[in-house]
Protein backbone atom coordinates (compact mmCIF):
# COMPACT_ATOMS: atom_id res chain seq x y z
CA UNK A 1 0.00 0.00 0.00
CA UNK A 2 1.20 3.54 -0.60
CA UNK A 3 0.17 6.86 0.81
CA UNK A 4 0.06 8.61 4.15
CA UNK A 5 -0.47 6.94 7.48
CA UNK A 6 -0.89 7.44 11.23
CA UNK A 7 1.31 6.49 14.14
CA UNK A 8 -0.86 3.67 15.42
CA UNK A 9 0.61 1.58 12.63
CA UNK A 10 4.21 2.14 13.83
CA UNK A 11 6.17 -0.54 15.65
CA UNK A 12 9.74 -0.82 16.95
CA UNK A 13 11.93 -3.90 17.24
CA UNK A 14 15.37 -4.43 18.71
CA UNK A 15 17.62 -7.33 19.61
CA UNK A 16 17.54 -8.61 23.15
CA UNK A 17 20.71 -9.56 25.01
CA UNK A 18 20.71 -12.95 23.29
CA UNK A 19 20.57 -11.46 19.79
CA UNK A 20 16.89 -12.26 19.16
CA UNK A 21 14.72 -9.51 17.72
CA UNK A 22 11.84 -8.43 19.98
CA UNK A 23 8.92 -6.02 19.74
CA UNK A 24 9.00 -3.47 22.58
CA UNK A 25 6.39 -0.85 23.38
CA UNK A 26 7.44 2.62 22.24
CA UNK A 27 5.38 5.73 22.96
CA UNK A 28 7.71 8.29 21.43
CA UNK A 29 10.71 8.03 19.18
CA UNK A 30 13.11 10.77 18.10
CA UNK A 31 13.62 11.56 14.47
CA UNK A 32 14.06 8.33 12.55
CA UNK A 33 16.79 8.66 9.94
CA UNK A 34 20.37 9.72 9.37
CA UNK A 35 21.47 13.29 10.04
CA UNK A 36 24.63 14.39 8.27
CA UNK A 37 27.04 16.98 9.64
CA UNK A 38 26.95 20.15 7.62
CA UNK A 39 30.54 21.18 6.97
CA UNK A 40 30.85 24.88 6.23
CA UNK A 41 33.22 25.38 3.27
CA UNK A 42 32.39 29.04 2.71
CA UNK A 43 35.16 31.36 1.66
CA UNK A 44 35.09 35.11 2.16
CA UNK A 45 34.54 36.01 -1.45
CA UNK A 46 31.84 33.44 -2.03
CA UNK A 47 28.51 34.78 -3.15
CA UNK A 48 26.73 32.64 -0.59
CA UNK A 49 27.44 30.13 2.14
CA UNK A 50 28.22 26.66 0.90
CA UNK A 51 28.22 23.31 2.70
CA UNK A 52 29.09 19.71 2.09
CA UNK A 53 27.80 16.78 4.10
CA UNK A 54 30.13 15.10 6.53
CA UNK A 55 29.61 11.93 8.50
CA UNK A 56 26.09 10.87 9.28
CA UNK A 57 24.79 10.21 12.77
CA UNK A 58 21.87 8.16 14.03
CA UNK A 59 20.55 9.05 17.48
CA UNK A 60 17.28 7.42 18.38
CA UNK A 61 15.81 8.43 21.74
CA UNK A 62 12.84 6.22 22.62
CA UNK A 63 10.33 6.30 25.44
CA UNK A 64 7.59 3.93 26.42
CA UNK A 65 5.80 2.21 29.28
CA UNK A 66 7.92 0.06 31.57
CA UNK A 67 6.89 -3.56 31.24
CA UNK A 68 8.25 -6.89 32.46
CA UNK A 69 6.36 -9.10 30.04
CA UNK A 70 8.07 -12.38 29.25
CA UNK A 71 9.89 -12.19 25.92
CA UNK A 72 7.91 -13.19 22.84
CA UNK A 73 8.79 -13.82 19.24
CA UNK A 74 8.89 -10.64 17.19
CA UNK A 75 5.92 -9.91 14.99
CA UNK A 76 6.30 -10.27 11.25
CA UNK A 77 4.54 -8.90 8.22
CA UNK A 78 0.89 -8.00 8.58
CA UNK A 79 0.79 -8.85 12.29
CA UNK A 80 0.40 -6.59 15.32
CA UNK A 81 3.39 -6.14 17.60
CA UNK A 82 3.77 -9.02 20.09
CA UNK A 83 5.43 -7.19 22.94
CA UNK A 84 8.33 -8.40 24.99
CA UNK A 85 8.80 -6.48 28.23
CA UNK A 86 10.58 -3.20 27.54
CA UNK A 87 12.32 -3.45 30.92
CA UNK A 88 13.36 -7.05 30.34
CA UNK A 89 14.97 -6.17 26.99
CA UNK A 90 16.41 -2.71 27.62
CA UNK A 91 17.83 -3.19 31.13
CA UNK A 92 19.88 -6.11 29.82
CA UNK A 93 21.25 -4.49 26.64
CA UNK A 94 21.98 -1.07 28.15
CA UNK A 95 25.72 -0.47 28.03
CA UNK A 96 26.42 -3.59 25.99
CA UNK A 97 29.02 -3.65 23.19
CA UNK A 98 27.42 -6.25 20.90
CA UNK A 99 25.88 -4.60 17.81
CA UNK A 100 22.11 -4.88 17.81
CA UNK A 101 19.56 -5.28 15.05
CA UNK A 102 16.85 -2.65 15.24
CA UNK A 103 13.94 -1.65 13.04
CA UNK A 104 11.42 1.19 12.89
CA UNK A 105 8.39 -0.02 10.97
CA UNK A 106 5.92 2.36 9.34
CA UNK A 107 2.75 0.53 8.42
CA UNK A 108 0.93 2.43 5.67
CA UNK A 109 -2.71 2.59 6.73
CA UNK A 110 -2.39 -0.96 8.04
CA UNK A 111 -0.24 -3.12 10.29
CA UNK A 112 3.28 -3.05 8.85
CA UNK A 113 3.43 -5.36 5.89
CA UNK A 114 6.34 -6.25 3.61
CA UNK A 115 6.83 -3.44 1.09
CA UNK A 116 5.84 -0.79 3.62
CA UNK A 117 8.79 1.43 4.68
CA UNK A 118 11.10 0.50 7.54
CA UNK A 119 14.36 2.01 8.81
CA UNK A 120 17.05 0.11 10.61
CA UNK A 121 19.83 -2.41 10.24
CA UNK A 122 20.37 -6.14 10.52
CA UNK A 123 23.30 -6.53 12.85
CA UNK A 124 26.60 -8.26 12.23
CA UNK A 125 29.78 -8.52 14.24
CA UNK A 126 30.71 -5.03 13.11
CA UNK A 127 27.45 -3.27 12.40
CA UNK A 128 24.41 -2.41 14.44
CA UNK A 129 23.07 -0.20 17.17
CA UNK A 130 23.92 0.08 20.87
CA UNK A 131 21.85 1.33 23.80
CA UNK A 132 23.64 3.93 25.93
CA UNK A 133 21.14 4.76 28.64
CA UNK A 134 18.07 3.35 30.30
CA UNK A 135 16.16 5.62 32.68
CA UNK A 136 12.93 4.71 34.46
CA UNK A 137 10.62 7.33 35.94
CA UNK A 138 8.71 5.60 38.76
CA UNK A 139 6.11 8.40 38.71
CA UNK A 140 5.03 7.90 35.13
CA UNK A 141 6.33 4.32 34.88
CA UNK A 142 7.83 5.27 31.53
CA UNK A 143 11.37 4.56 30.40
CA UNK A 144 13.71 6.53 28.17
CA UNK A 145 16.57 4.99 26.26
CA UNK A 146 18.95 6.15 23.55
CA UNK A 147 20.28 4.17 20.62
CA UNK A 148 23.38 5.13 18.65
CA UNK A 149 25.50 3.22 16.18
CA UNK A 150 28.44 0.89 16.84
CA UNK A 151 31.89 2.22 15.74
CA UNK A 152 32.56 1.50 12.07
CA UNK A 153 28.99 0.30 11.57
CA UNK A 154 27.31 0.44 8.19
CA UNK A 155 24.60 3.04 7.86
CA UNK A 156 21.08 2.01 8.75
CA UNK A 157 18.91 2.25 5.68
CA UNK A 158 15.34 2.57 4.56
CA UNK A 159 14.08 -0.77 3.36
CA UNK A 160 10.82 -2.54 2.66
CA UNK A 161 11.59 -5.93 4.19
CA UNK A 162 12.06 -6.75 7.86
CA UNK A 163 15.40 -6.58 9.65
CA UNK A 164 16.40 -9.86 11.30
CA UNK B 1 2.53 -10.54 37.43
CA UNK B 2 3.88 -9.20 34.16
CA UNK B 3 3.03 -6.16 32.10
CA UNK B 4 2.89 -2.40 32.56
CA UNK B 5 2.16 -0.65 35.82
CA UNK B 6 1.59 2.65 37.63
CA UNK B 7 3.46 4.58 40.30
CA UNK B 8 1.21 3.70 43.21
CA UNK B 9 2.70 0.21 43.16
CA UNK B 10 6.30 1.41 43.59
CA UNK B 11 7.95 1.03 46.99
CA UNK B 12 11.16 2.67 48.21
CA UNK B 13 13.41 1.33 50.97
CA UNK B 14 16.36 3.34 52.24
CA UNK B 15 18.75 2.04 54.89
CA UNK B 16 16.17 -0.44 56.11
CA UNK B 17 13.35 2.12 56.22
CA UNK B 18 10.21 1.86 54.11
CA UNK B 19 9.86 5.44 52.91
CA UNK B 20 7.00 4.75 50.50
CA UNK B 21 4.60 6.63 52.75
CA UNK B 22 6.79 9.73 52.89
CA UNK B 23 7.47 10.55 49.27
CA UNK B 24 5.58 11.61 46.18
CA UNK B 25 8.20 10.68 43.67
CA UNK B 26 11.51 8.85 43.64
CA UNK B 27 13.80 8.97 40.65
CA UNK B 28 14.07 8.98 37.76
CA UNK B 29 16.15 5.86 38.16
CA UNK B 30 18.93 6.30 35.69
CA UNK B 31 21.71 4.15 34.31
CA UNK B 32 23.57 6.23 31.73
CA UNK B 33 26.76 5.29 29.92
CA UNK B 34 29.06 7.89 28.43
CA UNK B 35 29.17 7.85 24.63
CA UNK B 36 32.77 7.48 23.51
CA UNK B 37 33.73 7.74 19.86
CA UNK B 38 32.75 9.50 16.68
CA UNK B 39 33.91 8.66 13.18
CA UNK B 40 37.14 7.70 11.54
CA UNK B 41 37.57 9.18 8.09
CA UNK B 42 36.38 6.17 6.17
CA UNK B 43 33.60 5.14 8.57
CA UNK B 44 30.21 5.02 6.87
CA UNK B 45 28.61 6.64 9.90
CA UNK B 46 29.51 7.93 13.36
CA UNK B 47 29.83 5.13 15.91
CA UNK B 48 30.21 5.04 19.67
CA UNK B 49 31.08 2.66 22.46
CA UNK B 50 29.70 2.87 26.00
CA UNK B 51 32.19 4.19 28.54
CA UNK B 52 31.60 4.10 32.25
CA UNK B 53 28.07 4.19 33.60
CA UNK B 54 26.61 6.65 36.11
CA UNK B 55 23.74 5.23 38.11
CA UNK B 56 21.52 7.59 40.09
CA UNK B 57 18.35 7.37 42.11
CA UNK B 58 17.71 11.05 41.43
CA UNK B 59 15.49 13.48 43.24
CA UNK B 60 13.14 12.20 45.93
CA UNK B 61 10.29 14.63 46.62
CA UNK B 62 7.46 14.66 49.09
CA UNK B 63 5.60 16.59 51.75
CA UNK B 64 7.53 17.60 54.84
CA UNK B 65 6.77 15.15 57.63
CA UNK B 66 8.61 14.90 60.93
CA UNK B 67 7.11 11.54 61.81
CA UNK B 68 9.36 8.84 63.13
CA UNK B 69 10.88 6.69 60.42
CA UNK B 70 10.39 9.29 57.71
CA UNK B 71 12.62 11.15 55.31
CA UNK B 72 13.15 14.11 57.67
CA UNK B 73 14.31 11.89 60.52
CA UNK B 74 16.68 10.12 58.13
CA UNK B 75 17.96 13.27 56.44
CA UNK B 76 18.21 15.74 59.29
CA UNK B 77 21.68 14.47 60.19
CA UNK B 78 22.94 14.55 56.61
CA UNK B 79 26.66 15.04 56.20
CA UNK B 80 28.93 14.81 53.16
CA UNK B 81 29.92 11.24 53.94
CA UNK B 82 26.46 9.72 54.02
CA UNK B 83 25.89 6.74 51.76
CA UNK B 84 22.40 5.26 51.47
CA UNK B 85 21.45 1.73 50.57
CA UNK B 86 18.46 2.28 48.32
CA UNK B 87 16.02 -0.19 46.84
CA UNK B 88 13.19 0.91 44.53
CA UNK B 89 10.83 -1.96 43.80
CA UNK B 90 8.41 -1.54 40.89
CA UNK B 91 5.28 -3.50 41.69
CA UNK B 92 3.63 -4.68 38.48
CA UNK B 93 -0.10 -3.89 38.78
CA UNK B 94 0.08 -4.75 42.50
CA UNK B 95 2.34 -4.00 45.44
CA UNK B 96 5.81 -5.42 44.75
CA UNK B 97 6.02 -9.18 44.66
CA UNK B 98 8.81 -11.69 44.14
CA UNK B 99 10.15 -11.37 40.61
CA UNK B 100 9.21 -7.71 40.13
CA UNK B 101 11.91 -5.32 38.87
CA UNK B 102 14.14 -3.65 41.45
CA UNK B 103 16.67 -0.81 41.14
CA UNK B 104 19.12 -0.95 44.03
CA UNK B 105 22.58 0.05 45.14
CA UNK B 106 24.63 2.26 47.44
CA UNK B 107 24.32 5.93 46.58
CA UNK B 108 25.61 9.23 47.93
CA UNK B 109 22.96 11.29 49.70
CA UNK B 110 23.75 14.73 48.35
CA UNK B 111 21.16 17.07 49.79
CA UNK B 112 17.95 17.58 51.71
CA UNK B 113 16.12 20.82 50.91
CA UNK B 114 12.81 21.99 52.35
CA UNK B 115 10.62 24.80 51.05
CA UNK B 116 8.94 26.51 54.00
CA UNK B 117 7.76 29.35 51.77
CA UNK B 118 5.23 27.09 50.09
CA UNK B 119 1.83 26.63 51.67
CA UNK B 120 2.38 22.91 51.77
CA UNK B 121 5.99 22.50 52.86
CA UNK B 122 7.73 20.17 50.54
CA UNK B 123 11.16 18.63 50.47
CA UNK B 124 13.55 17.33 47.89
CA UNK B 125 16.36 14.98 48.67
CA UNK B 126 18.88 14.28 45.98
CA UNK B 127 20.27 10.78 46.09
CA UNK B 128 23.09 11.06 43.67
CA UNK B 129 25.52 8.88 41.86
CA UNK B 130 26.59 5.49 43.06
CA UNK B 131 29.63 5.23 45.29
CA UNK B 132 33.03 4.51 43.75
CA UNK B 133 33.66 1.25 41.96
CA UNK B 134 36.28 0.32 44.52
CA UNK B 135 33.24 -0.59 46.59
CA UNK B 136 30.39 -1.04 44.06
CA UNK B 137 31.53 -3.64 41.51
CA UNK B 138 28.54 -4.03 39.20
CA UNK B 139 27.35 -1.42 36.66
CA UNK B 140 23.79 -2.66 36.13
CA UNK B 141 21.59 -1.60 39.06
CA UNK B 142 18.56 -3.62 37.97
CA UNK B 143 17.54 -6.92 39.51
CA UNK B 144 14.50 -8.78 40.79
CA UNK B 145 12.69 -8.75 44.11
CA UNK B 146 13.59 -11.92 45.99
CA UNK B 147 11.48 -11.21 49.10
CA UNK B 148 8.67 -8.69 49.17
CA UNK B 149 8.42 -6.66 52.37
CA UNK B 150 6.89 -9.12 54.77
CA UNK B 151 6.97 -10.45 58.30
CA UNK B 152 8.92 -13.66 58.79
CA UNK B 153 9.28 -15.89 61.82
CA UNK B 154 11.24 -18.81 60.39
CA UNK B 155 13.31 -20.22 57.57
CA UNK B 156 12.17 -20.53 53.96
CA UNK B 157 11.37 -24.06 52.84
CA UNK B 158 9.52 -23.07 49.68
CA UNK B 159 10.95 -23.61 46.24
CA UNK B 160 12.18 -20.68 44.19
CA UNK B 161 9.98 -18.43 42.12
CA UNK B 162 12.89 -16.67 40.41
CA UNK B 163 14.05 -18.83 37.53
CA UNK B 164 16.69 -17.42 35.20
CA UNK B 165 16.46 -20.60 33.08
CA UNK B 166 20.22 -21.06 33.08
CA UNK B 167 23.29 -20.83 35.23
CA UNK B 168 25.39 -17.69 34.76
CA UNK B 169 29.05 -17.01 35.53
CA UNK B 170 29.17 -13.24 35.86
CA UNK B 171 28.42 -12.74 39.56
CA UNK B 172 25.87 -10.37 41.02
CA UNK B 173 24.80 -8.74 44.26
CA UNK B 174 22.02 -8.64 46.82
CA UNK B 175 20.29 -5.77 48.55
CA UNK B 176 19.04 -6.53 52.06
CA UNK B 177 16.68 -4.33 54.06
CA UNK B 178 15.95 -5.43 57.62
CA UNK B 179 13.11 -3.08 58.49
CA UNK B 180 12.43 -4.33 61.98
CA UNK B 181 13.33 -7.25 64.22
CA UNK B 182 13.25 -8.19 67.88
CA UNK B 183 16.83 -9.42 67.82
CA UNK B 184 19.58 -10.65 65.57
CA UNK B 185 19.05 -12.34 62.23
CA UNK B 186 21.01 -13.21 59.11
CA UNK B 187 19.36 -12.57 55.75
CA UNK B 188 20.47 -14.60 52.76
CA UNK B 189 20.06 -15.24 49.07
CA UNK B 190 20.32 -18.88 48.02
CA UNK B 191 20.69 -20.52 44.65
CA UNK B 192 20.24 -23.98 43.23
CA UNK B 193 20.57 -25.82 39.93
CA UNK B 194 17.46 -27.83 40.76
CA UNK B 195 14.40 -26.26 42.31
CA UNK B 196 14.21 -28.56 45.33
CA UNK B 197 14.15 -27.27 48.90
CA UNK B 198 17.07 -29.31 50.18
CA UNK B 199 19.32 -28.44 47.25
CA UNK B 200 19.64 -24.71 47.83
CA UNK B 201 22.96 -23.31 49.06
CA UNK B 202 23.82 -19.93 50.50
CA UNK B 203 24.97 -17.50 47.82
CA UNK B 204 25.03 -14.17 49.68
CA UNK B 205 24.58 -13.27 53.35
CA UNK B 206 23.97 -10.05 55.21
CA UNK B 207 25.92 -11.35 58.16
CA UNK B 208 24.38 -11.01 61.61
CA UNK B 209 22.29 -7.86 61.73
CA UNK B 210 19.80 -6.43 64.22
CA UNK B 211 17.02 -3.94 63.53
CA UNK B 212 15.57 -3.90 67.04
CA UNK B 213 16.87 -0.34 67.48
CA UNK B 214 17.91 0.87 64.02
CA UNK B 215 16.81 -0.53 60.66
CA UNK B 216 19.56 -1.93 58.49
CA UNK B 217 20.11 -1.70 54.75
CA UNK B 218 23.05 -3.34 53.08
CA UNK B 219 24.49 -4.35 49.71
CA UNK B 220 26.49 -7.59 49.55
CA UNK B 221 28.35 -8.50 46.37
CA UNK B 222 29.70 -11.67 44.84
CA UNK B 223 33.19 -11.68 43.41
CA UNK B 224 33.19 -10.85 39.70
CA UNK B 225 32.68 -13.91 37.49
CA UNK B 226 31.10 -15.93 40.30
CA UNK B 227 28.80 -18.73 39.26
CA UNK B 228 25.12 -18.23 40.04
CA UNK B 229 22.76 -21.16 39.58
CA UNK B 230 19.44 -20.95 37.77
CA UNK B 231 17.02 -20.75 40.72
CA UNK B 232 17.11 -18.00 43.36
CA UNK B 233 15.24 -17.73 46.66
CA UNK B 234 15.43 -15.81 49.92
CA UNK B 235 16.49 -17.39 53.17
CA UNK B 236 17.19 -16.36 56.75
CA UNK B 237 18.72 -17.65 59.94
CA UNK B 238 17.26 -16.46 63.22
CA UNK B 239 19.71 -15.44 65.88
CA UNK B 240 17.89 -14.34 69.01
CA UNK B 241 15.11 -12.74 66.93
CA UNK B 242 11.74 -14.43 66.79
CA UNK B 243 10.12 -12.14 64.24
CA UNK B 244 11.31 -9.66 61.63
CA UNK B 245 10.20 -7.57 58.66
CA UNK B 246 12.50 -7.58 55.65
CA UNK B 247 12.79 -7.10 51.90
CA UNK B 248 15.51 -8.47 49.62
CA UNK B 249 16.53 -8.26 45.99
CA UNK B 250 19.04 -10.08 43.84
CA UNK B 251 20.86 -8.50 40.91
CA UNK B 252 22.33 -11.13 38.61
CA UNK B 253 25.07 -9.91 36.25
CA UNK B 254 24.34 -11.20 32.76
CA UNK B 255 27.55 -10.26 30.98
CA UNK B 256 31.21 -9.81 31.86
CA UNK B 257 31.84 -6.52 33.62
CA UNK B 258 35.02 -5.89 31.66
Amino acid sequence: MTGRTVNKFFKFQIDDSGGTVRDIAVATIGGVGVVYDQIDLTALADALNGFKSGHGDVTLPITGPVSNLVVASASGSGVAADYSGSHVVLSAINGGVTPLTFGCYFGIQRLWTTNDPCFGITSSATSGGLIFDYVVDPVTMFYTATLKMYPGSSEPTWETTAFT
Amino acid sequence: MTGRTVSKFARVYVDGRDLSGFMVSPGPLSSVYSQVGGAHLSDPIKGFLPGRVTNQVGSITGMFDSSSGGVHELSATLNPEVVRTVMVALGIQAIPAVGDPVFAGDFNHIDYITAPGDEEIAFTAMVGPSIPATTMLYPNPWGLLALEKSTKTGVNSAVATIDFEAQTAFGGYACFHLISSDGTVTLKIQDSASNIDGNFADLLSSGVIDASVTPVGKIVQLALASTVERYIRWQLTLGDATTLVAAMSFHRATRAIR
